[in-house]
Order: structure tokens, then sequence, then C-alpha cells
């Protein structure tokens, strides 16, 4: 760090003191070091939250898996993959049980909304479970 | 106690040693705190401007390529978060006639052990630095203060070296100008 001045009769530095060093406040490090260990916290929870918690993700997968086959499976068997999920389930006698809604009248929903609906509340509540059990273990 | 490196304490931070960053603190605070006052003029900003400056150093850390030193590479991030932060303030320049003499912040320094004269010369200084532009400010803190060459400067800045020369010459004659204003008119005050 030396100086090599570029510049003749330099009236500045009759003014300046490079000796004069404000130092930085009381207690800077410990309040830096808490603001970077707050970021340093924050970030893993990030990393947990995203990469951690594999049980909201596996419910999402589900609630998505059975939202499609849903949406896939025709009335009738067609001999497509998704007749063979039907078939699958036809040789189970699993009486759903009918819903009947009196209102609105208008509302035209397909039946399986309604049960994948059902699913889906199950799921929230099989979830939110999970996630209770996995917390005590972690603590 | 042993010196250690700043490039020991990086490694150890790289390593999942968190506090081993304290070191580095502790070691480069009262300059980069220095030079954020001088660019901001203001104590609580310039220790807020430290403060993020430390924490952008510490989250890129692993970006650090040890080329040049640690206290370079600070004084950077010090420099560009003081710069993006006056200028976001955008404070209006006032006159020198609309200035009071207590309105920097490091003017309230208390120094009485030092001597009056000194003390009325450094008023001087700082009163002209807040009257020039906040990148004038960080040069003359550089060379001045830091006694830094132009070269180093230049690097911090990332403003080519011939124009720094030109900024420090161009910032040294306004400054001059302010000093002997103000002396002619007595604006700043000393105990």
């Amino acid at each position: 760090m030396n100086k090599k001045d570029p510049f003749k009769d330099d009236l500045l530095i009759n003014y300046i003191n490079p000796e004069r060093i404000e130092k930085a406040p009381e207690g800077f490090t410990s309040k830096t070091m808490t603001r970077i260990q707050i970021a340093t916290e924050s970030r893993r929870s990030r990393k947990w939250i995203i990469s951690g918690s594999p049980v909201p993700l596996i419910s999402l997968a589900i609630i998505l898996l059975f939202t499609a086959a849903a949406i896939l499976m025709p009335s009738e068997s067609n001999g497509q993959i998704s007749s063979v999920f039907l078939k699958f389930f036809s040789n189970y006698s699993i009486t759903l049980p009918k819903l009947y809604f009196s209102s609105p009248p208008e509302l035209n929903l397909p039946a399986w909304i309604i049960y994948a609906s059902l699913v889906i509340v199950f799921l929230a509540v099989f979830d939110r479970f999970l996630g209770s059990l996995f917390r005590k273990e972690r603590s | 106690m042993e010196y250690k490196s700043d490039i020991f304490f990086i490694e150890q931070v790289l390593n999942g040693r968190v506090n081993a960053f304290s070191h580095l603190i502790d070691r480069h605070k009262d300059k980069a705190f220095n030079l954020a006052l001088r660019i901001s003029g203001n104590r609580e900003e310039a220790e807020e401007i430290a403060q993020d400056a430390f924490l952008k150093a510490y989250r890129a850390l692993d970006r650090f390529k040890m080329k040049s030193s640690f206290e370079t590479w600070l004084y950077r991030i010090v420099y560009n978060t003081a710069i993006s932060l006056v200028r976001a303030r955008k404070k209006g320049i006032l006159s020198i006639e609309d200035f009071p003499a207590d309105a920097i912040d490091f003017m309230t320094y208390n120094t009485r052990e030092e001597d009056a004269e000194n003390e009325y010369r450094n008023s001087l200084v700082n009163f002209a630095l807040q009257k020039i532009n906040e990148e004038e400010r960080a040069i003359i803190s550089l060379y001045y203060y830091d006694e830094l060459d132009t070269g180093e400067i230049s690097e911090i800045t990332g403003i080519s070296k011939s124009n720094i020369k030109v900024r420090l010459f161009r910032a040294r004659q306004k400054m001059i100008e302010i000093i002997e204003k103000a002396k002619r008119k007595n604006i700043i005050y000393y105990e």
C-alpha cells in the first residue's frame, strides 16, 4: 500500500491526518455475527423446507396422482392404460357413498370431483398427522 | 498469540466454522467503517453499510478468488454498498451557508485530548468531503486515509486508473476551494 503522489503541491495533505481513524462502534463484531448467524439459519431452514421435508411433497404427489387418475379414467373400459386401474379397483367391492347436494342446483360437477375432494381432505389430515410425528422425532 | 492470515480464517469459514468470520470482522471493521463513514457522512448509516458489506462478503466467500487480498475485496463491497445507498438516498446538496457546522456526525467526534488545531482541520476536511460527490469522497478517503495508490483504488472502484487520477485531481481542487471558503466565512467552529 505504498503511495506515489502523481501531483505536486498537494495542499489537501496539510489538512488530512491519515492517522485519524474512526473506530467502528462498540459491539460491531457481535452485532454483525448475529446478523450472519440469523442469515445462515434462515438459509438452512429454507433448504430444509425444499429438500428435508418429504411429507408435504409425498402428499402433493398422491393428490396429483389421484386427480390425474380421476381425469384420465374414462367411464368405460376401452383397453387403454387407464382401464387397468379400473379393472384393479373393480375387483374390490368398494361401495362409494352416494352424495346428494341439493344446492346450488345449476352446479353440474363431475362425480369424481366430490371423491377427489374427500381424498384431498383425508390426505390433508394424514399430512398433519405425519407432520406432527416427524416434528416429535426431530425434537 | 500466533498471527493467522485472512486466508486461514476464510478456509475455516468455508469448512463450516462460521465463528471464524468474527476474526475477519475484528481485523477489518475499522477500515470498513471508516470508508463507509466517509462516503455516507452518517455514523448510523456507516455502521449499517459496514455490517451489510460483511454479510455480503460472508455470503459470497465461496466465490472469493484469492487473487486479490481480502481487504481489497471487502473494500470493493463496502464501496459498492455505500455508493448504492447514498445514491438511493439522493440527498440534496446544500450550499455552504445552509450547512450547520454540527450537521456532520463525525464533527461531533469526541477527541478532547487532541490538539484543537488538528480537530479544526479535521472538521474542515469532513465538511468539504460532504460537499463533493460520493465517488470523489471514496477516492479521497482511499487515497489519503487508507494510503492506497491509484491502481488499488481502480481495482476497488472499477474506475480506470487514468480516470482515478483525473477525479482525484478535481476532488482535491474542489475540497481546497471549499475549505478556503469555509475558513474565510468562519463556518466551522471548534471548541
